[in-house]
């Protein structure tokens, strides 16, 4: 069944998730039954390989390339490669991750293999997050796959929930507020109003969080709906106090795939101050190229890795530490506006490719140069403004209050029949009137 | 990872649920969306015009009107034609009659047939239906047609209700269909459309804190407003435009658009067999089968038009009116071949101010001989010529004034010479006996001519026997707040016109004749050299002003006053 879905999403591309799920099942398995470290290593490098050779092929080579042209035309005005041009197939780098943290795995001898290459084949291309994630691990699918499946009532509608719950905040949050960040980043005018580029982070901010975890949600509703428990994505990244603390709840199934299968690999924090910065950089680096092979998503990682790393430092020092313990609150409040203040700068390199367009918007973001005029911008905003102020003001209220009682999602499933459906009709009504006649498609799609 | 007690929930629950879930649904889109988009598209500026959205609510008041109705239906060259107030007030067979004109921007028989149904549920008595050459042609492809109609039965499907639905959808064409909501579904997924839009003119109106509806933000009053019911027999009309260019824009106009139009369908209408046809029958039809009377209306168009048709061109359109008045119940009044003067046009083909009030006129004797039982043959004799007659009189009294004494008063109505105003669209003149001994610019609708010289003037010739400055006053009064004021100028012979004085100082509305001299030009005042001839010309400059006398006075120092002149 992924794989029919796979096929009608992806058409041939189906041949290499077929590829990749063929090799590492073999390489899982001959890693499992060797004791020779020599050949354990070489079913690894044959799993790692693959997987980054399709990665890199399909990819990174037009970026690549395009890359190579660019500084060959700088340096000796010669002429450039051409380019591939190959399409990228869905969900590559979610499934190429996943099957890799499998093979990983069985190397450290922290899991054992599917005994079913049917079983791993259904780990490996799981439709309900193959597209987009989350990225789960070999271990946690497998405990559920060796269980007999429950197909209880209480999973139907914890499933549904998930789903409408995602559909909603993609269709109602995620496409709406799109609409703005799309007309100021794309006309790229008045970019000095800082007005308009604060609005616009902030709409691209609540864009990609309601796009992304709505994804997540929808994939957690459709696998509970199968009997199959996903892990969370996101817990509320907005209340986030420091970009250590963001990068605990952002994207969680990625940033604990790369800390432990990067981070650590690479000599994580206990080898001193320098590994640690090589590591973390290098970690965040590549994390901001798994997103997309542009130099906007290399420079989004080498920034949140400087704001890790700074953030290392500076909560290392005397007077910070004695601050959160004198001043908890106020210092809390504090770290939290900075933090925020400082990813939603992040956003403007992670959505803006164009360079003149993302230079001028990052110096107007931190107020050099800038200045703020009213009219201005409610005059370049797109026809539908306060509704989309509306949803962005609910969103805050919402995305402060959803960590405080467990989630939105808990509190509407653990609701009596009549309250569930009173509440789920309304968001369904508010979905179908309040749907932009634009539909944007999932951010992570791309990925 | 979220869990529940699996036995917390049983498949009844999630169907129960689920049933309550599609419910509300149901409920949110039927009670809430549907009239919150109603509301924001007569409301507010989601449509271009509000009147668009108001169809279905406009039948629904007129069923709940109780005494003699009449519906008019067409396109705007009805609904320009149509003063529903002023009709009611000009009929003589019925009193308190109510004469509803729905006609609008764009309407076809084809996008008006959706209405049928509503007509016929309101209990109309009569029904003003246009029909003109431009209703007969032949449906062509054009995005911008399909376009429109695609918009009208969206927002008509909006706004009406299931009773509304009648056969007129046989008539729908397959490519037409999405655009009618024949079930809720259907309806939801209109509303749709205009939801998004709606919500943000909801939080428009609560930002901006308006308490009632703003008029013109669509132009429409709100349903059931002290506006409503007048609005929906005499809406809100748009200004005036051929009024207010010279006879050589006008012409011009023409010039450049008629050739092509004149080959255009508007112009080149069919006798049978096309949409808008069968649209016209299914009306026809169904309305007179449901003992509702027709009225076929035809309008006339700028008079310029007709010069640019060829002889037979439009017999078509004499054989389609002709064949429907052959239906029981249906009456016609074809105006279309009436040659109108151009100064009651606001366009090519819709009437202005004078044209609608003649057309009232008409329309008002019309309904009266449907309820008295007249001859059918009645409505189609034209009686406009009595306009033009009318319009081209102006006889002076041919005396000249000979000023020998200190002051000197000449009756405003004793006039040398006079002329109508040289724009023959404009009907204004300067009339006697109006007032107490005095003349009139008339009408005073706030209309003026943009060119002085183009207004009506009266003129006056004096000869004065002994140089020296002479001093001149107008003795005058005003009506409308800002808008009365008139020229003055001096001409010699063999002497080049003078500048225009513009005189503007008159008392607001109560009445009162005051003596004036003051003028744009300081006041006015005159160097004789020796004996002299000469005119004084007044022009109307803006409509409404009444003038009694003029007093011509070699005295600086002298101020005319009630007491010294008498």
């Amino acid at each position: 069944m992924s794989l029919v879905f796979f096929w009608l999403a992806s058409g041939w591309h189906v041949l290499l998730l077929l590829l990749s799920t063929t090799i590492d099942w073999r390489s899982g398995n001959s890693i499992h039954a060797s004791s020779d470290k020599r050949v354990r290593k070489r079913w690894l490098m044959i799993s790692l390989i693959t997987n980054l050779s399709l990665l890199s092929i399909f990819k990174y080579l037009d970026f690549l390339i395009r890359s190579f042209n660019l500084a060959a035309l700088k340096i000796s005005n010669s002429p450039g490669l051409d380019e591939l041009g190959l399409a990228l197939p869905v969900g590559i780098s979610f499934y190429t991750f996943q099957t890799m943290s499998y093979t990983i795995d069985i190397y450290r001898r922290k899991t054992v293999p599917y005994q079913s290459f049917v079983d791993f084949g259904c780990y490996a291309s799981f439709f309900p997050q193959l597209v987009a994630g989350p990225i789960v691990r070999a271990d946690d699918f497998k405990t559920q796959l060796d269980r007999p499946m429950s197909y209880n009532s209480a999973n139907i509608k914890i499933g549904l929930t998930l789903i409408v719950y995602g559909l909603f905040k993609k269709i109602v949050f995620a496409d709406n507020l799109a609409l703005h960040a799309n007309q100021i980043f794309t006309e790229g005018e008045h970019l000095g109003n800082i007005g308009l580029i604060w609005w616009a982070s902030l709409c691209f901010g609540i864009q990609i969080y309601c796009d992304f975890s709505a994804y997540t949600n929808i994939a957690l509703g459709s696998a509970r709906l199968l009997g199959i428990s996903l892990p969370e994505n996101f817990k509320t990244p907005y209340a986030a106090t420091s970009p250590q603390d963001f990068w605990r709840r952002w994207h969680i199934s990625l940033s604990t795939w790369l800390r432990d299968y990067l981070y650590i690999p690479l000599g994580g924090s206990r080898h001193g101050q320098r590994v640690m910065l090589f590591a973390l950089m290098t970690t965040m680096i590549l994390g901001g190229l798994w997103h997309g092979a542009s130099w906007n998503f290399v420079i989004w990682g080498l920034v949140h890795g400087l704001l890790l790393v700074g953030h290392r430092f500076l909560s290392k020092l005397n007077l910070v530490e004695k601050l959160f313990i004198n001043f908890k609150t106020g210092s809390t409040i504090i770290s939290w506006i900075i933090t925020q203040y400082l990813v939603f700068l992040t956003w403007l390199i992670f959505r803006i490719e164009d360079v003149g367009v993302l230079f001028e918007s990052m110096k107007t973001f931190v107020g050099i140069g800038g200045y703020f005029d009213f009219s201005e911008f409610m005059l370049f905003l797109p026809e539908i403004k306060l509704l989309t102020f509306a949803l962005a003001v609910i969103f805050i209220i919402g995305h402060g209050f959803s960590g405080r009682f467990g989630g939105f999602v808990y509190q509407l499933s653990k609701q009596r029949s009549i309250a569930w459906g009173l509440t789920v009709g309304l968001m369904i009504s508010v979905m179908y009137f309040l749907q932009p006649a634009e539909s944007v498609d999932f951010i992570y799609f791309r990925f | 990872m979220i869990s529940l007690p699996e036995d917390s929930e049983n498949l009844f629950t999630i169907a129960k649920s689920g049933i309550v879930a599609g419910l509300t649904f149901l409920f949110v889109s039927t009670f809430v969306v549907n009239p919150l988009v109603t509301n924001a598209m007569i409301e507010s500026q989601i449509l271009s015009n509000g009147r668009y959205a108001i169809v279905y609510d406009a039948h629904e008041t007129i069923g709940e009107f109780g005494d003699f109705k009449a519906t008019a239906i067409g396109s705007s060259i009805i609904r320009d034609a149509v003063d529903g107030l002023c009709i009611s007030q000009n009929m003589d067979s019925k009193t308190g009659a109510g004469i509803f004109n729905l006609g609008i921007s764009g309407g076809n028989p084809y996008t008006e047939m959706i209405q049928t149904q509503a007509v016929i549920n309101s209990k109309a008595d009569l029904v003003l239906l246009e029909l003109g050459p431009n209703n007969l042609w032949q449906f062509y492809d054009s995005q911008s047609l399909d376009d429109y109609i695609e918009f009208r039965f969206s927002i008509n499907s909006i706004t009406m209700d299931h009773d509304d639905v009648g056969s007129w959808t046989e008539l729908i064409r397959e490519r037409d269909m999405p655009y009618v909501a024949l079930t809720d579904i259907q309806k939801m997924r209109m509303n749709k459309i205009y939801s998004i839009e709606s919500v943000e003119s909801t939080f428009e109106e609560i930002s901006s804190g308006l308490p009632e509806i703003d008029f013109t933000r669509s132009g429409v009053p709100g349903i059931g407003d002290d506006d409503w019911l007048e609005y929906l027999m005499t809406p809100t009309y748009k200004p005036p435009n051929f009024e207010l260019k010279s006879s050589h824009e006008v012409r011009t106009y023409f010039e450049e658009n008629m050739p092509k139009l004149a080959n255009g369908s508007i112009y080149n209408p069919k006798s049978e067999g096309t949409l808008n046809h069968n649209s016209y029958e299914y009306i026809l039809r169904e309305l007179t089968k449901n003992g509702i009377e027709v009225l076929l209306i035809g309008i006339p168009h700028h008079p310029l038009v007709y010069q640019y048709l060829s002889e037979n061109q439009l017999d078509e359109y004499n054989l389609t009116f002709a064949k429907y008045l052959e239906y029981d119940g249906v009456y016609g009044m074809n105006m279309f071949w009436e040659e109108w003067p151009e100064w009651m046009f606001r366009d090519r083909n819709h009437l202005g101010l004078h044209g609608r009030e003649y057309a009232c006129e008409r329309i008002a004797e019309a309904i009266d001989s449907i309820n008295y039982n007249q001859s059918e043959a009645f409505f189609v004799q034209p009686t406009v010529e009595l306009f033009l007659e009318q319009k081209s009189q102006c006889d002076g009294s041919g005396l000249t004034w000979n000023v020998i004494s200190e002051n000197t008063i000449i009756p405003a109505k004793e006039y040398s010479f006079c002329s109508m105003a040289k724009d023959q669209r404009l009907p204004h003149k300067w009339e006697k006996g109006v007032t107490d001994a005095g003349i009139r610019l008339s009408p005073d609708i706030g209309l003026s001519p943009r060119n002085v010289v183009d207004g009506p003037m009266v003129g006056y010739n004096v000869t004065i026997e002994k140089p020296g400055w002479y001093f001149f006053w107008f003795e005058t009064r005003g009506e409308s707040d800002s808008d009365d004021t008139f020229a003055v100028t001096f001409e010699r012979p063999n002497l080049p016109e003078t500048s225009f004085s513009i005189i503007s100082s008159f008392p607001q509305g109560d009445g009162e004749w005051i003596w004036t001299n003051e003028s744009s030009m300081a006041p006015l005042k005159m160097w004789v050299q020796d004996s002299w001839d000469i005119t004084i010309k007044i022009w109307m400059q803006e409509d409404g002003v009444e003038l009694r006398r003029i007093l011509i006075s070699n005295e600086p120092s002298f101020i005319p006053t009630e007491e010294v002149v008498g």
